[in-house]
């Protein structure tokens, strides 16, 4: 019984569940390991066989260097083979790892649409543009979807694990997109276009009624200026419009696809991280989303091995070991109490500590259900940090499975 | 810290996520209302509200009763885009009329900045009726301030989380550069000025002893300071691990290593490894606290990692604010748990 969680996981092969996909996404709120997990799940995909590609979000300079790598850019990156000997693992497969940077990954799209360069400069020399790329909310999390069907419309690698940005709302992530095109919606441009078109009748019949007081309105909140380069912006973006238009859509049905996409959600035992990965789950059941796989990340690691509740902590075997080897290192009886009681203090704590996570664990687990893989990996002992940390994550994270 | 923060109107929180933001600012508020102070707690732009849980009720865009001289209010984007329309166009009904015109409400809900200022226009109301002076409107053609009652002598703020916050925080300078004229830019240039009085507003963040946690803290606090925001008037170092071994217990341990030819005895080798981690997340929480203090001389403080649910925790924590705060006056016992690396 080395494997803190394996007591408490079961069932479901989730390493069939990846095999069968093309697309991993992990999301989640901030702090629970997100990043680590999907850094995990990758590299056990790569270890078996897969070409795997690993897109993360944040800046992690830790994790790039785990991987090996001095930092992580807008470009992929092969792991070097030397990380892998290290920990002696002959990789069947390979993994590459990349990290967003959404200024350059929209900037590159504008690019990739554009019919002709004097349309691209326009749209990039854009002061609205500029400021959209740079504030819009949900351009983070759009541009992520946005690389992610970059890549796997390239086809280089059979699975890409998605690291989403930290999030209040799964559907952020997912209607991104939506929500990018419906703010570049035709319509709307048009409407802002009409001052540069030559149909005037057009543009008299909607700036009569509640449209003409909004225009008057959004101009006095945003000044008449704006407008006007707002206008400018969407009249060079109105090239590019369809083919940006058809890219979102198929990230969105991408994403949509359960036999490609799978979804895992990923929390800790704290009551509000369980909390918020129900409401992703609901909300991505309500969309009939593939969302899963829970993975509860950052478990006590005593409750499972040890669940005997009246048991003392430190038996009369224990301190009698314990007070042998302390004799010997010549610590004196006063000594050899006062560590003991620090020992018994800590371990109750920690073990009262894990008791807590596990009923977390075990009231998400009954909510959950049967039908669904969930999976618990325990607290490590040390942050994870290094190759053979993520290695040994991936290890708890499939522990149940059939090697 | 916590004395001084006693002394500010508007508290802004923010932290990485996880990190326990929002149980801290509902601990601040009990500590600062069982001073006799009355406070209001502001959730900000949550799309699930957390801050109900600790009071057993839901909290809407109306402030609500939650506790003896304490109050709770979420400020969410629909509420504060409404009265924000309702400053500029006195009539109910065509403000409602205009939110339904789809093109106003795609527009509202997608130009860059629009939603961090009108929620920030939100919190300044609040924060004026909790005292603080507004800096003077800046468009040319200034409207009287309304006057306000006074309600409440702090306002704590639950920013979301350092990563979202930060491009609120940077919300106001970004918008005076993008937009020439209109309401928006006079009430970004409004904002900044009324929060940039460090008399009156104070910058906290909430951190654990993990490096990310701690790094992201000391960026977001040089990012706001760059966006013209106070410098930081604190950071919490929360969840700080009680002293499990100290340097002689060290050494002791180091006696107990299980080798492999060691006989299984009982739950012994749990009992060691449990050890080992009690003293590598001591070791980590002292240098993070060294780290910060290195940054931030006198304005760090540590918060007790305590069990319990949130609410029995928020209460703890109260109390050794006051605590705390007893102290920084003078009138306290002299701080007895300090933990050494």
């Amino acid at each position: 019984m080395n494997d803190p969680g394996i007591g408490m996981n079961a069932g479901i092969d989730l390493r069939a569940e990846f095999r069968q996909r093309k697309l991993v996404v992990c999301v989640g709120s901030g702090g629970v390991g997100k990043t680590t997990v999907s850094a995990s799940v990758a590299l056990e995909a790569a270890r078996l066989g897969r070409r795997t590609l690993v897109i993360t979000i944040d800046p992690a300079r830790r994790l790039a260097n785990s991987l090996g790598l001095e930092e992580l850019g807008n470009t992929e990156t092969e792991i070097p083979a030397e990380k892998w000997a290290e920990v002696g693992v002959e990789p069947r497969g390979t993994l590459h790892a990349m990290m967003l940077d959404t200024r350059s990954t929209f900037d590159e799209v504008i690019r990739r649409v554009s019919p002709d360069k004097d349309t691209r400069d326009r749209i990039l020399h854009n002061r609205a543009y500029q400021h959209v790329n740079n504030t819009l909310a949900n351009t983070r999390d759009y541009m992520a979807a946005e690389k992610l069907y970059d890549v796997y419309s390239r086809g280089d690698y059979d699975l890409i694990v998605l690291d989403t940005p930290p999030m209040k709302n799964a559907i952020d992530f997912l209607e991104s997109g939506s929500l990018l095109s419906r703010f570049l919606d035709e319509k709307i441009m048009r409407w802002f276009l009409t001052p540069y078109d030559d149909k005037r009748v057009f543009r008299r019949r909607v700036m009569l009624g509640t449209g003409a007081i909004a225009y008057r309105l959004l101009g006095s909140i945003f000044g008449r200026p704006f407008l006007d380069e707002l206008s400018e912006f969407f009249l060079a973006f109105k090239d590019v419009y369809k083919g940006f238009r058809e890219r979102s859509e198929a990230v969105t049905d991408l994403l949509a696809d359960a036999q490609q996409t799978l979804f895992v959600i990923v929390c800790s035992p704290r009551p509000t991280s369980i909390d918020e990965a129900r409401f992703f789950h609901e909300q991505l059941s309500s969309r009939n989303h593939a969302g899963g796989v829970f993975i509860v990340n950052q478990v006590g690691r005593y409750a499972a091995r040890y669940p005997y509740h009246d048991r003392t902590f430190v038996g009369e075997q224990e301190q009698a070991w314990i007070r042998r080897r302390l004799a010997a290192a010549s610590a004196t009886a006063e000594q050899q109490d006062r560590l003991l009681g620090r020992l018994e203090h800590n371990f109750r704590e920690s073990y009262q500590a894990s008791l807590v996570d596990q009923d977390a664990v075990e009231m998400l687990r009954s909510w959950v259900g049967r039908g669904l893989t969930f999976r618990v990996v325990p607290r490590f002992i040390d942050e994870v940090m290094d190759f053979a940390g993520l290695m040994e994550t991936a290890r708890q994270i499939f522990a149940a499975d059939e090697p | 810290m916590f004395e001084t923060l006693s002394h500010r109107r508007t508290i802004f929180v923010t932290g990485k996520g996880g990190v326990g933001k929002t149980t801290f600012i509902t601990s601040l508020g009990m500590y600062l209302a069982s001073r006799g102070r009355r406070v209001l707690l502001a959730e900000v732009d949550n799309a699930r509200p957390t801050l109900g849980a600790y009071f057993d009720r839901p909290i809407g865009f109306k402030p609500v009763r939650v506790a003896v001289n304490l109050d709770a209010v979420n400020i969410d984007f629909l509420g504060s885009l409404k009265a924000f329309l309702a400053e500029i166009i006195p009539m109910d009904r065509l403000v409602r009329l205009i939110l339904r015109n789809r093109i106003v409400r795609t527009f509202l809900l997608a130009t860059p900045g629009a939603r961090e200022v009108t929620i920030l226009t939100r919190v300044q109301q609040l924060a004026q009726q909790a005292g603080h002076r507004v800096a003077e409107d800046p468009s040319p053609t200034p409207e009287r301030p309304a006057e306000l009652e006074r309600r409440w002598d702090h306002l704590i703020i639950d920013m979301p989380s350092s990563g979202h916050a930060v491009s609120m925080f940077g919300t106001p300078v970004t918008v005076q550069r993008l937009f020439n004229a209109g309401p928006l830019r006079n009430q970004a240039i409004q904002v900044l000025n009324t929060f940039s009085d460090e008399e009156q507003t104070a910058l906290v963040m909430v951190s654990i002893s993990e490096e990310m946690s701690i790094n992201e803290t000391l960026e977001t606090m040089a990012k706001v300071r760059a966006y013209g925001w106070p410098p930081l008037s604190g950071v919490v170092l929360n969840r700080f691990p009680s002293v499990a071994f100290d340097a002689r217990d060290a050494n002791l341990l180091a006696a107990l290593e299980l080798t492999p030819e060691d006989p299984a005895v009982g739950n012994l080798p749990f009992v060691l490894e449990a050890a080992t981690a009690a003293r590598i997340e001591q070791r980590r929480s002292s240098l993070a606290l060294v780290r910060l203090r290195q940054e931030l001389a006198g304005k760090v403080s540590k918060l007790p990692f305590v069990q319990g649910g949130p609410v029995e925790v928020a209460r703890q924590l109260a109390e050794i604010m006051a605590a705390e705060a007893a102290r920084e006056r003078g009138d306290g016992p002299a701080d007895t748990t300090e933990a050494r690396p």
